[in-house]
């Protein structure tokens, strides 16, 4: 999986590519440890537009986001979940603990 | 571990062992003092016949043949050469004048790696040794390696085993759970993340878990342990589904490091007080089936997976449904759903429900499974696949012979034992 970090305007964008599982920890967390480091960033949107599949490693990966965010007081949303990524996470109920944009 | 004899030579190479086959002594030892002058080491013997046992006996790293015989004669050694030991293979190099063009072109199709010209250019053969002598190094280290993974894996295997032991002792998973729970668990990789549990309350109700934890293999195998042995003990206690639910909420936040959550599934079946309780948090929708296989309800997950939430923070209530005699449960974890066959095509409800629907009631478990098999077609899944059906039938002529046996005790006594011999 690539994962692709952009700041514009407070935001930190994580655009995820590929199969999100067990096999993306390091990268992943490397990569919303960067987003949060840079400077001004008051909230984070993990994009899952290219997302082909996610697995339930990745869930508990969106929740170490989460509680992150959580303790820095930025809030962590998801965008563009559709198909799979939106029927996995509509299974283990994540739209209760995440916004879904 | 055994470590493999390497002499380092400086300059990263080795110092070759050279094992020479010359019939005329004189050119034997000529070439051992250019093989010793370049700092390697030459062991010598006479013909052909004596160069397999020295070959066997030495472990070379490097055969030079230097056989004025018969091309037939030499071609004949180089292929006995190669036929010992295959797995420890050292280059054959061949020494004869460039005109001997019919011996050459025989020792090279028999097996000989090299030609070296005669005279021997010295400083180009010494190179050659060299350029030998690093490869040579490559190869010890690579095989050092390959012992070394080997003996990882057999550890790692010896491990597997002990844990799998474990595990199944732990977790007492049964095949056979009679005729009431038919169950199939088929793990992805060497250990399951996906459970099945059933137990008897003392009021007699039956409680089915099924559990997969997040990831996969043998850290999601250790998810689920403790989830499985609570839910033994609170069955065994008597607690209903909502204490049950709390308990094992509890227990993963209490005994497992955060974000490891477990996707639960959890049903009563209470012929007594004539219901269906279930309760779902993250798995695939639980099925009730009526006699035809026809879906009269599906339980989806309406709940975060066990082990996200704070205890008090969940919806404990499962939900009901009037006992049916004629009616089937199924749970089936998500590997299901997700089964994959070569072209990606997923297995997903749809699978389900029509394998179901095409089979009669003794064969409906049967026909799902052979279903889920043929969707894969060879392909190896992604994720532990599992799957349970409880048969409301078989569970009722289970009451049915206890109430009997109760009014009628010695009629009844075979059928009790039979089924208090079940789950």
């Amino acid at each position: 999986m690539n994962v692709n970090v952009n700041h514009a305007n407070g935001q930190a964008r994580l655009s995820l590519k590929g199969r999100f599982d067990f096999t993306c920890h390091r990268g992943f967390k490397q990569a919303y440890e960067e987003a949060f480091a840079a400077g001004g960033i008051s909230e984070v949107v993990v994009d899952m537009s290219e997302v082909d599949y996610l697995d339930s490693s990745a869930l508990g990966m969106l929740l170490l986001l989460r509680d992150k965010g959580k303790s820095l007081g930025k809030p962590v949303s998801l965008a563009n979940c559709a198909g799979t990524v939106r029927d996995v996470l509509r299974v283990a109920n994540f739209d209760k603990l995440f916004t879904l944009h | 571990m055994r470590k493999l004899p390497v002499s380092d030579h400086g300059h990263g190479s080795v110092r070759l062992k050279v094992l020479i086959a010359a019939d005329d002594p004189d050119n034997g030892r000529l070439m051992a003092e250019i093989i010793i002058a370049a700092g390697h080491r030459a062991i010598g013997s006479g013909d052909g016949r004596e160069v397999l046992d020295m070959y066997e006996r030495h472990q070379p790293d490097l055969v030079l043949l230097d056989l004025a015989m018969s091309g037939c004669a030499a071609r004949d050694t180089v292929s006995r050469l190669r036929r010992i030991d295959p797995a420890r293979w050292a280059p054959i190099w061949f020494v004869a004048d460039s005109d001997q063009e019919h011996e050459i072109v025989a020792a090279m199709s028999a097996g000989a790696d090299v030609h070296i010209p005669t005279p021997v250019n010295v400083p180009v053969f010494q190179a050659q040794l060299a350029n030998l002598a690093r490869r040579v190094r490559v190869q010890h280290q690579m095989r050092i390696q390959n012992a070394e993974l080997n003996a990882y894996f057999e550890a790692s295997e010896e491990e597997n085993r002990a844990a799998r032991d474990i595990m199944k002792k732990l977790l007492q998973m049964q095949s056979e759970h009679g005729a009431v729970l038919r169950l199939w668990n088929s793990p992805a990789f060497k250990f399951s993340g996906d459970i099945v549990m059933a137990e008897r309350s003392p009021d007699g109700s039956l409680k089915v878990l099924l559990a997969d934890g997040v990831g996969h293999g043998l850290s999601a195998a250790l998810n689920v342990l403790p989830v499985g042995r609570a839910f033994q003990a609170m069955a065994h206690k008597g607690f209903g589904l909502p204490a049950m639910v709390a308990e094992l909420n509890l227990t993963i936040r209490r005994d497992l490091p955060s974000h490891r959550f477990v996707a639960a599934t959890l049903v009563n079946v209470d012929v007594i007080e004539n219901r269906i309780e279930v309760w779902n948090g993250g798995n695939p929708a639980c099925l009730l089936l009526d006699r035809h296989g026809g879906v009269l309800r599906r339980w989806v997950s309406r709940n975060l997976p066990l082990g996200v939430l704070p205890s008090e923070e969940i919806d404990a209530q499962p939900e009901c449904h009037t006992f049916r005699a004629d009616a089937q449960i199924v749970m089936y974890s998500d590997g299901v759903v997700e089964s994959a066959n070569a072209a990606g095509a997923m297995f997903l409800e749809a699978g389900v429900v029509s394998a179901l629907g095409g089979a009669s009631a003794e064969e409906r478990f049967d026909a799902l499974k052979i279903a889920i098999v043929e969707h894969l077609a060879g392909s190896s899944a992604a994720d532990d696949i599992t799957v349970a059906l409880i048969d409301c039938a078989a569970e009722m002529q289970r009451r049915t012979a206890r109430g009997m046996s109760i009014t009628q005790p010695q009629v009844q006594l075979q059928a009790s034992t039979a089924a208090a011999s079940g789950v």
